[in-house]
C-alpha cells in the first residue's frame, strides 16, 4: 500500500512532466498536441541509446535528450502548425496525429521495436522510512522531475521571454501589439514542452528499467488525462493532475491487477471530459474553453463521378475481380472491403455530422466480439449474429459517446479516443465474458445453403454485399432531412440550435448509426480471421479508419472505398514495403491535411 | 391555435392585401400542429422580458432590462457598441442563461430553456455575422429552417423532451428517413415549394443561386439566405440582429422593403440595427440600450430627438467646448474634394500615413480607399458609428492585418506588410481595444510587457517608477493581477504599458468605451498629458464629442470610407457628423 503510494508519486511526477507540456502548448497555441506522447517515447529511446549504447554518463544523456526533443518540438511546430494557421482547427490536430505516427514508426525502424533493457545503475532499494522503501533511483526521478517543473515555473515567472510566453497565452493579439514575435514564442513553447516530455521519457525508462518505441501512446493518454484533470492550460493544475492520476493508477494496480492501469487512465479521461471539462480547478458551469467551433475542412465542390463511371467500377469490383482475380487478390480485396465498411462507419458521424472520432476501433471491437461470442458460445448462425452484432454496437455506441456530446472540436477527438480505448480496455479486463488477452478462437465461417463460405472469393462477395447495403444506408440518410440536420450541426452548432435542432440527440444518433456499421465490419472481420483478441483493435485501427475517410473525402462514400483501397489494398500488394506502411500512413495524412484537406474526392 | 394566428394577423394588418397570399401560414395544416400546448393568448405580448440581467466577469452586460413585443409589432433595439444588444438576443433565444430576470414567450415562461426548445416555440433569429451553413446549398439552408415544421418525418413530438423515451422519436425519425413513406415524401414536396416561396421574397437575388453553396455567396446574399431560413420556421417572433450590416445603401433599401412586407404580413419582429434611418422607418417602438441598461424608449420620432440617445451615441458634450453648433466652415470638406490641402498643412511632418488603403475580411470589404495621416505631436481622432471600419483601420496601422492594396508609412519608411514587432521597434505603441491587458499577470508584469522590445533594462526600471508616479493607483497595486482591477484602472494600465516602450506615437482603440463619466474625464486628461510630452496620438473613438474635445484633427468613417475630415473644432460644430452616426434626419 505504502509502496504503491511511492510508486504512484513517482509515476505521477513523470505524468506531470508530460501534462505540463500538453497544457503549455494548449495555452499558447490552442492545440492539443497528439504527437506529445511520441516525443516522450523518443526521449526514452534516445536516452537508452546514449546510456546503453554510447555509454554516456546519465547527466550527459539527459542533456542530449533535452536537445534532441527540444529540436523535435521546434520541428513539429514548424511542420504541423505554422503552415496551417488559416486552416480549419481540425487540420493541425490531424497533422500532429500524423506526426505522432511518423515518429513512433521511425523510432521503431531506428531502434527496433523490441523492448530494451535500460539500466540506470542506481540503487532502487537502499532507503526506508517506516515501512516505505525507496532508492536513489526514486530520489533522482523525483528530484529531476520536480527540478524541471520548478525551472519552468521560474522561467515563466521571472524571465522576459517567460513573461512573453504567458502574455501570448493570455492574449495573442495584445502580445503581438507589444512587439512579441508570437510565432517564435509558439516555437519556444513547443521546444520547452517537448524537452520536458523527453526528460519524462528517460525517467520512466529508468524507473521500469526497460524502454520500447511504442510506449508513447499510453504515456500520451496519461498526459492528456492529467492535463484535463488539472484543466487544460493550467500548469499547476497539470502537476496536481499528474500526481493524482499516478497515485490512482498505482493503487488501482495494487488492488485490481496490472491490466487495469490503462482502464483507469481512460476512465478518468472520459469521466473528466464528461463531468468537468474545465478540470478540477475550473468552474464546471462555464463552457469549456474550446479551441474550435465548426470542425470542418476545406471547402470545394466534391468530385462527382458519372453514373457510367460508377457502373464500370461496380462491374470491375463485382464481376471482373471475382471471376479473374487470383486467391491472393481476392483475399486482399476482402480485407479492403471490410476496412471500407469501417471507413463508411465514420462517414455519418465524422463526415456528415462533423464529430471527428478517434475511437472507431472500439465499436469495431464490440461488433467483432459480439458476433464471435454469439456464434462460438451460443451456437447462433452468422446470419443472425451479423445484424445483432451491429445492433449491439449501435446501442453501446450510442450510449458510450454520451461524454462527447456536449463537447466540440479537439475535445470530441480526445473524448472519442478515450471512449474507444476504454471499450478495448474493458474487453481486455472482462475475462469471464471475453477471455481477456487470450481472445476468441475458432470463429466459424458463415454458411449459406449448407455450404461454408470461406473461399476468398465467396467471402469477398459476402463482404461486398454488406458494403453495398452500408452504402445505400449512408446515401439514403445523407439525402434525407435527417442528413441535412446532421450537416447543419457540422457547419454551425449555434445556428443549428436556433433552427430547433437538439444537438445531443442527433449527435448520438449519428454515432449510433456509425457504430452499427462499424459493428457489421467487426463481425465480418471476426469471421474472416477466425481468431480475434483485444490487440487487433488498437488505436492504430481507429486512426486507419479516420485516415481512410480523410483520404477519400469526409462524407464522400465512394471516396471512402477508394481510401480503403489505397491505404489497405496497396500495402498488401506491396509486401516488401510492409515496414514502411505505417510511416506512409503518417506521411500521407500529413501531406493531405496540408495540400488537399478535402480529400481525393472532396467533401459531400 | 388558428384563432391566435388570425388575430395576430388582424393586429398587424396595416396595408391592404389579400389573405392567403402573404399570410405566413400559407401552407395550411402546419400551424394547427405547430406547437401543441402553447396557450391561446389573444393579444397578449408575443415576447415579454422582465428585469433581465446577465453578467460577464464583473461587468453587467445586460442590466435589468424589461421590454415587450406585441403581436404584429416591430420593436427595435439600438445602442452603441458593447451596449448589450446581442447579449440580450442571446438571452431571449436561449443561447445564454440569464443571471436574473425572466423571459415569457406567448405567455409561457421560457427563462433558461435551451435554444432548440425556444426555436420550437416559434422564435427564429438571424446572427450579426450571417451564420449560414457554408457547405450546404441555399436551398438546403432553408430546408434546415423547416426542421421544426417537419411533422411527418419527425414523429412522437411529445416524447422528444423525455429522457430515454426520446430515443423512440429519434429512431422513428431515422427509420422514416431510410424508408421515406409517401407521407414524408408529400411533406418534402411541400417543403420544397415553401423554400421557393421564401427565396422568392428576394427575387433575382437568391432564386438563381438556389443550388449554390452558401459559402460562395456574397455577404449580402448570405444575410438574405439567413433571413429566408429564419422565415421558413414560420416564427411567431423574428429576432433580426443587424440584418443590413455590411450592405451598401441599395441593398439596405431592399432589406427595408422586405421587412416592411414582413410587417404587413403580421410578423412580430425584434430588430437590432445601427442604421437609424432604417430603425426610424420601420419601428413601432424603439428601445435604447447603453452599458446594458435601457436609457430611453418610445416611438421612433421621440427617441430620435432624445438628448440621452444623442449623448449615448455621440457622447456627452464637455464644458470646454462651444455648445452651439455653427454653420459648417469651408475648412471641413467631404472626403476626396481636395487631397492636397491637408498633406501640405504646416504642422504635419507626418509620423504616420495611410495611402488609399483597401482591406477585406474574406469577401467583405472593410475599408475602401482610406487615406489619413498623423503629424508630429498631434492628437488625431478617427470617428464613426458601429462597424464603420475604425478598428480595422487601427489593425492595418499596427500590422495585425495586411491591406489588399494601399500603403502604410511610418515617417518616410514604407512599413506595409512589415511585422508588428518591427513597427513597435520603430516607436509605435498601442492601447488595444476593450482594455485588453493581460488579466493573469500583475500590474508590474503588464508594464514590463510594454517594455518588451527595449534593451535598456535599467532605464525601463526607471520608467516603471515614472509610471507609478504618473498613475499612483498602479503603484499601489503593482502586485495585483490586471484582471482583478476596475475598468478605469485597467485602462490606465493599458496606457501606462503603451508608454513603457517610449513610443513616438500611440494608437488607442476606443479608450473611453464602457467607462463611467468621471473615469472618462481622467482618461482624456491622461491622453492630453501624454500628448504634451510630445507623443503623437491616434485615437479611434465612437464617442465623437469626447474625442474631438481633445483632438487636433479628426476623420469620420462611414461604411469603410472617410466621409468627413478636418479640424476638431470645426468637425464638432458640423451637423453632418451627427448624420454620419445617426443617419439622415427623416424627411418631414
Amino acid at each position: 500500500m505504502q509502496d504503491a503510494l511511492v510508486a504512484g508519486i513517482i509515476t505521477g511526477n513523470t505524468y506531470a512532466l508530460i501534462a505540463v507540456g500538453i497544457s503549455l502548448i494548449f495555452g499558447v497555441a490552442d492545440l492539443i498536441n497528439f504527437a506529445h506522447g511520441s516525443v516522450f517515447a523518443i526521449g526514452a529511446m534516445v536516452g537508452w541509446w546514449l546510456v546503453a549504447k554510447q555509454s554516456w554518463p546519465l547527466w550527459a544523456a539527459m542533456v542530449g535528450v533535452v536537445l534532441v526533443t527540444a529540436a523535435l518540438g521546434l520541428a513539429i511546430e514548424r511542420v504541423a502548425l505554422r503552415p496551417l494557421v488559416n486552416a480549419p482547427p481540425i487540420a493541425p490536430l490531424l497533422s500532429t496525429v500524423a506526426i505522432g505516427l511518423i515518429l513512433d514508426r521511425s523510432s521503431e525502424l531506428i531502434f527496433s521495436p523490441e523492448t530494451q533493457r535500460f539500466s540506470s545503475k542506481l540503487d532502487t532499494n537502499n532507503f526506508s522510512i517506516g515501512q516505505m522503501r525507496f532508492g536513489t533511483l526514486d530520489l533522482t526521478i523525483l528530484g529531476v522531475s520536480l527540478g524541471s517543473v520548478a525551472a519552468l515555473w521560474f522561467f515563466l515567472a521571472r524571465a522576459r521571454l517567460g513573461r512573453a510566453l504567458r502574455a501570448t497565452a493570455q492574449d495573442r493579439d495584445a502580445a503581438r501589439q507589444m512587439g512579441v514575435n508570437v510565432g517564435a514564442i509558439q516555437g519556444l513553447a513547443f521546444a520547452i514542452a517537448s524537452a520536458l516530455a523527453g526528460i519524462g521519457g528517460v525517467l520512466v525508462g529508468m524507473y521500469y528499467s526497460n524502454v520500447q518505441p511504442s510506449i508513447g501512446f499510453n504515456a500520451g493518454i496519461a498526459g492528456f488525462t492529467a492535463a484535463m484533470l488539472g484543466g487544460l492550460g493550467n500548469l499547476p493544475g497539470a502537476v496536481v493532475g499528474g500526481l493524482l492520476l499516478g497515485i490512482a493508477e498505482s493503487l488501482g494496480v495494487t488492488w485490481f491487477g496490472g491490466s487495469t492501469r490503462q482502464l483507469i487512465s481512460f476512465a478518468v479521461l472520459v469521466g473528466v471530459l464528461w463531468l468537468r471539462p474545465n478540470g478540477l480547478f475550473g468552474s464546471s458551469r462555464i463552457a469549456p474553453r474550446e479551441p474550435l467551433t465548426g470542425t470542418f475542412f476545406g471547402r470545394g465542390a466534391a468530385v462527382r463521378l458519372q453514373h457510367w463511371q460508377v457502373a464500370i467500377l461496380g462491374v470491375l469490383a463485382a464481376i471482373v475481380l471475382p471471376l479473374w482475380g487470383n486467391g491472393y487478390h481476392l483475399q486482399t480485396a476482402g480485407i479492403v472491403v471490410i476496412f471500407a465498411i469501417l471507413g463508411l462507419s465514420l462517414t455519418l458521424p465524422s463526415g456528415t455530422a462533423g464529430q471527428v472520432s478517434l475511437g472507431q476501433a472500439g465499436f469495431f471491437a464490440i461488433g467483432a466480439y459480439a458476433s464471435a461470442l454469439l456464434t462460438t458460445e451460443h451456437g447462433w448462425s452468422f446470419w443472425l449474429a451479423l445484424p445483432v452484432a451491429g445492433l449491439i454496437a449501435a446501442v453501446l455506441g450510442g450510449v458510450a459517446v454520451a461524454p462527447a456530446l456536449g463537447l466540440r472540436g479537439h475535445y470530441v477527438a480526445i473524448a472519442t479516443l478515450g471512449i474507444g480505448a476504454m471499450v478495448v480496455a474493458v474487453i481486455l479486463n472482462w475475462e469471464s465474458l471475453t477471455h481477456g488477452p487470450l481472445g476468441v478462437f475458432g470463429i466459424p465461417a458463415p454458411e449459406l445453403f449448407g455450404r461454408s463460405i470461406f473461399s476468398a472469393r465467396d467471402y469477398y462477395l459476402l463482404a461486398g454485399a454488406v458494403l453495398v447495403l452500408c452504402l445505400v444506408l449512408n446515401w439514403r440518410l445523407q439525402r434525407s432531412q435527417l442528413g441535412r440536420v446532421w450537416r447543419s450541426i457540422r457547419e454551425d452548432e449555434v445556428a443549428a440550435r436556433s433552427m430547433g435542432v437538439g444537438l445531443a440527440g442527433y449527435k448520438s444518433l449519428a454515432f449510433a448509426v456509425g457504430a452499427f456499421v462499424a459493428g457489421l465490419a467487426g463481425s465480418l472481420l471476426a469471421h474472416q480471421y477466425s481468431f480475434i483478441s483485444p490487440e487487433v483493435f488498437g488505436f492504430q485501427i481507429s486512426l486507419l479508419a479516420l485516415t481512410i475517410v480523410v483520404l477519400g473525402g469526409m462524407s464522400n462514400n465512394l471516396g471512402t472505398i477508394l481510401g480503403a483501397a489505397i491505404l489497405v489494398g496497396a500495402p498488401e500488394l506491396f509486401r516488401p514495403l510492409e515496414d514502411y506502411r505505417i510511416l506512409a500512413y503518417g506521411l500521407l495524412l500529413l501531406v493531405l491535411v496540408r495540400f488537399r484537406p478535402q480529400g481525393l474526392l472532396g467533401v459531400q | 391555435m388558428t384563432t391566435l394566428q388570425s388575430e395576430k394577423r388582424r393586429d398587424g394588418e396595416t396595408e391592404g392585401r389579400t389573405v392567403g397570399e402573404t399570410v405566413p401560414n400559407g401552407l395550411s395544416g402546419y400551424s394547427a400542429v405547430a406547437s401543441p400546448g402553447v396557450p391561446a393568448i389573444g393579444t397578449g405580448p408575443v415576447l415579454e422580458v422582465r428585469n433581465l440581467s446577465k453578467r460577464f466577469g464583473g461587468v453587467w452586460a445586460v442590466d435589468d432590462v424589461s421590454l415587450s413585443v406585441l403581436p404584429g409589432q416591430t420593436v427595435s433595439i439600438i445602442g452603441p457598441n458593447g451596449s448589450g444588444k446581442t447579449t440580450l438576443f442571446n438571452l431571449i433565444s436561449g443561447h445564454l442563461r440569464p443571471d436574473d430576470g425572466e423571459v415569457f414567450l406567448l405567455g409561457r415562461r421560457t427563462t433558461g430553456h435551451p435554444a432548440e426548445r425556444i426555436a420550437e416555440l416559434g422564435v427564429a433569429r438571424t446572427f450579426q455575422n450571417g451564420r449560414v451553413f457554408g457547405n450546404m446549398t441555399v436551398r438546403e439552408n432553408v430546408l434546415v429552417g423547416l426542421h421544426t415544421r417537419s411533422h411527418a418525418a419527425r414523429p412522437f413530438a411529445r416524447l422528444r423532451h423525455v429522457p430515454i423515451l426520446r430515443w423512440l422519436s429519434l429512431l422513428a425519425e431515422l427509420i422514416l428517413a431510410l424508408v421515406r413513406p409517401p407521407r414524408v415524401q408529400q411533406e418534402e414536396a411541400a417543403h420544397e415549394s415553401e423554400v421557393d416561396r421564401q427565396l422568392g421574397r428576394f427575387g433575382e437575388r437568391l432564386m438563381p443561386r438556389k443550388e449554390h453553396l452558401a459559402f460562395s455567396l456574397s455577404y449580402a446574399n448570405r444575410r438574405r439566405t439567413e433571413i429566408a431560413r429564419a422565415l421558413a420556421m414560420e416564427p411567431r417572433l423574428l429576432l433580426l440582429d443587424e440584418p443590413t450590416a455590411g450592405m451598401n445603401p441599395t441593398e439596405t433599401a431592399e432589406v427595408l422593403d422586405q421587412i416592411r412586407v414582413l410587417r404587413a404580413e403580421g410578423y412580430s419582429i425584434l430588430l437590432i440595427e445601427h442604421k437609424l434611418d432604417l430603425v426610424m422607418a420601420l419601428s413601432d417602438h424603439v428601445v435604447v440600450l447603453d452599458q446594458g441598461k435601457v436609457i430611453a424608449e418610445g416611438p421612433p420620432a421621440q427617441v430620435r430627438t432624445d438628448e440621452r440617445v444623442i449623448e449615448a451615441y455621440l457622447g456627452r458634450s464637455r464644458e470646454t467646448l462651444p455648445a452651439t453648433p455653427a454653420a459648417p466652415t469651408p475648412r471641413i470638406r467631404p472626403n476626396g474634394t481636395d487631397e492636397r490641402s491637408e498633406t501640405a498643412s504646416p504642422s504635419s511632418t507626418s509620423k504616420l500615413r495611410l495611402e488609399h488603403v483597401n482591406a477585406f475580411y474574406g469577401p467583405v470589404q472593410a475599408l475602401s480607399g482610406i487615406s489619413l495621416q498623423v503629424g508630429k505631436g498631434e492628437i488625431v481622432s478617427l470617428l464613426g458609428g458601429n462597424a464603420s471600419g475604425k478598428s480595422t483601420t487601427m489593425k492595418v496601422i499596427l500590422g495585425l492585418i495586411t491591406p489588399r492594396s494601399g500603403r502604410v508609412f511610418m515617417g518616410v519608411e514604407d512599413v506595409t506588410g512589415r511585422p508588428t514587432a518591427e513597427r513597435v521597434r520603430r516607436g509605435l505603441a498601442s492601447v488595444p481595444e476593450a482594455r485588453r491587458i493581460f488579466p493573469e499577470m500583475t500590474v508590474e508584469e503588464n508594464l514590463l510587457m510594454g517594455a518588451f522590445l527595449r534593451g535598456d533594462r535599467a532605464a525601463a526600471r526607471e520608467d516603471l517608477d515614472r509610471m507609478y508616479t504618473l498613475f499612483p493607483r498602479l503603484g499601489e497595486r503593482r502586485r495585483q493581477h490586471g484582471g482583478t482591477m476596475s475598468g478605469g484602472e485597467q485602462q490606465m494600465l493599458a496606457m501606462a504599458s503603451a508608454l513603457m516602450s517610449r513610443p513616438q506615437g500611440i494608437c488607442m482603440d476606443e479608450p473611453t468605451m464602457g467607462l463611467a463619466p468621471i473615469l472618462v474625464e481622467q482618461v482624456l486628461e491622461t491622453i492630453s498629458a501624454i500628448n504634451r510630452e510630445g507623443v503623437s496620438v491616434f485615437m479611434v473613438e465612437q464617442n465623437a464629442t469626447l474625442a474631438l474635445s481633445i483632438a487636433h484633427r479628426g476623420y469620420v468613417l462611414q461604411n469603410g470610407s472617410i466621409v468627413l475630415s478636418g479640424r476638431a473644432a470645426d468637425l464638432l460644430a458640423d451637423p453632418a457628423i451627427q448624420e454620419a452616426y445617426l443617419g439622415q434626419r427623416a424627411a418631414p
